[in-house]
């Protein structure tokens, strides 16, 4: 099993020996070798994501049952490893909602925003990974999971600094930034209060799923698989928002 | 005024209540369907597809006494089915006045007119007409002619009567806004109805006509070609503001589906008043062992085109309460009617 959190900060947040500070050559190496392993492989998308579903707050767990992008991409997730995960979740009685991720380009930072793709997509939840890391484990037929955690809710918008967020922009470059903008600095210590609830709420639910999907892992492995096909990249940079 | 000024203060009071006591679900308005039975058959309606020997089920008043008991929403919503039908329907409402509930006796004004005599005018009552557009649009919509002139002349009466009477419109695929506007303008100049109720149909599996139905991007535009029009200032809603703000895909929301349970002559309905997973016999084990969390927009498809008053009125009224400056605006939209952005 692979657990890949987009991250550093959410790979040490939620411990598992998630990969961390993914970055697109390490997980295609990570991914090509599970998929050479035909007792099965298991790919888990864990992470912090913003919240579109207005009933979500800091650190309610979304189970994927889907994730789309911006130009109407749509995946699905392994039935059964949702089902299992779906199943262990419920009878340990720890709260969940089943519904879509949608991945983005860049944050979306306000709260008009949000609804608009509330209104447009029905997701839960949107990120900046899920779906090329998605697209990574289909073309190699690796069955895939992805499992987020709400950190910044519908109603909250996030500080400018972070806007101009892109996957492949310096975490110092951004906080550099906010040093800039005092103003901004409240903003900034909710968003890490709210990375705190965010990342143990998240590493509860792993604790309970994983062991679930270990034992199932193999099961759905289809036996080829295509190297030859390029990894969609990857983001380095630490999360916000939906820009987890 | 958009909703009576003692039921604006006892709901308040009673989500205050609620949240002094962190109920995280609770009732605001229990959808009491005593029949299944119609004098209608609407293209759009869902609730009447049941076998005969389900169609000849009444709740008793006693029945419907306890439910409302039970449930202890301050508001009851009665459904049906058309509930002019029941034959006890007189002694069920003086039954809920009588424990203070705020009863909205909905029909569709068909047996209206005969039946004012059975019922006293009171600030816990209401009553709320169906009409889905003018005379052409809403015969059309309930598959009779008649129904919209006989449904006028009982808002005259009821009203010379000195009752209390609102209406409920359900917007489908085939009401334009222009439509919509037209029977508002009406309803609120000429017949000076006290309050309206607004809401995009459901597409009920079950509905005979599917085509009547809006998308939900339909949906939003909709509502906001429909609250763009400049008479709209003048149109008393029985909604919060918020809810208005909704419907227009301003403001983001999610279902609570809790908010406006239902029991029928079949028991307590699961999950909601819209969708059917089955029933359950207490209030108790509807709120406690529902698997919530399954349903709502963007968790159920079921749920992708609901936008209807039953799920996210509810919300609405949360969201309200919480905001100081929503209640504020919600206050003045209760005073005068309007509201929405």
């Amino acid at each position: 099993m692979i657990v890949v959190a987009p991250t550093r900060r959410e790979a040490q947040a939620i411990g598992h020996g998630a990969v961390a500070g993914a970055t697109a050559g390490s997980v295609a190496s990570l991914l090509d070798v599970a998929s050479l392993d035909r007792s099965g492989a298991v790919l888990v998308i864990a992470g912090v994501c913003g919240g579109l579903d207005p009933s979500l707050a800091p650190g309610s767990i979304i189970v994927a049952r889907g994730v789309s992008n911006s130009d109407g991409g749509d995946l699905a997730p392994s039935p059964r490893l949702l089902d299992a995960a779906q199943h262990v979740l419920r009878a340990r009685r720890r709260a969940f909602v089943s519904s879509r991720l949608l991945t983005v380009d860049a944050p979306v930072a306000s709260r008009k925003a949000k609804t608009e793709l509330w209104n447009t997509h029905g997701a839960g939840g949107v990120d900046m990974e899920t779906y090329g890391l998605a697209m990574a484990a289909e073309q190699r037929h690796i069955p895939w999971i992805a499992i987020r955690a709400v950190l910044d809710p519908a109603s909250a918008a996030l500080p400018a600094s972070l806007r101009a967020w892109r996957a492949d922009t310096d975490e110092h470059a951004i906080m550099a930034e906010a040093r800039r903008r005092p103003w901004e600095w409240p903003a900034f210590v909710r968003l890490a209060l709210q990375m705190r609830t965010a990342s143990a709420s998240l590493r509860t639910a792993l604790d309970v799923v994983l062991p679930a999907l270990n034992v199932l892992g193999s099961a759905d492995v289809a036996p080829v698989a295509d190297l030859s096909i390029p990894l969609v990249a990857v983001g380095t940079a630490p999360s916000a928002n939906g820009a987890s | 005024m958009g909703i009576p000024l003692r039921q604006a203060v006892v709901v308040s009071a009673y989500l205050m209540k609620q949240q002094i006591k962190r109920n995280k679900r609770y009732p605001l308005v229990l959808m009491l369907e005593p029949l299944y039975r119609c004098n209608l058959a609407c293209g759009g309606c869902g609730k009447i597809q049941h076998p005969e020997e389900i169609l000849g089920q009444y709740l008793s008043a006693e029945e419907c006494w306890a439910a409302a008991e039970e449930c202890g929403a301050p508001v009851v919503s009665i459904a049906g089915g058309e509930p002019l039908v029941h034959p006890h329907i007189d002694r069920i409402v003086e039954g809920l006045i009588e424990r203070k509930k705020f009863v909205y006796l909905c029909t569709n004004a068909i047996l209206l007119e005969k039946a004012l005599s059975k019922f006293k005018p009171s600030v816990y009552l209401t009553i709320s007409v169906h009409m889905d557009g003018l005379r052409e649009l809403h015969d059309a919509m309930v598959d009779r002619e008649g129904v919209f002139d006989k449904a006028v002349a009982a808002i005259r009466e009821a009203k010379r009567r000195g009752f209390r009477v609102t209406t409920n419109t359900t917007v489908f695929a085939d009401s334009s806004p222009s439509q919509i506007r037209d029977l508002f303008n009406f309803l609120t100049n000429e017949l000076k109805i006290d309050g309206m109720m607004v809401s995009p149909g459901y597409d009920y599996p079950k509905a005979p006509n599917q085509s009547v139905f809006l998308r939900r991007p339909q949906m939003i535009e909709t509502f906001r070609k429909l609250l763009a029009f400049p008479e709209r200032r003048g149109w008393r809603f029985s909604h919060t503001p918020l809810f208005l703000d909704f419907l227009q895909g301003k403001e983001a929301m999610q279902c609570t589906a809790w908010g406006n349970p239902t029991r029928s002559v079949l028991g307590w309905q699961r999950p909601c008043y819209l969708m059917n997973e089955g029933y359950v016999t207490t209030f108790r084990e509807l709120i406690e062992e529902t698997e919530w969390d399954r349903y709502g927009y963007g968790r159920d498809a079921r749920c992708t085109n609901c936008m209807a008053h039953c799920g996210y009125e509810a919300t609405a009224t949360k969201a309200t309460m919480a905001s100081p400056l929503e209640g504020l605006r919600a206050g003045i939209g209760t005073m005068l009617g309007g509201g929405g952005r």
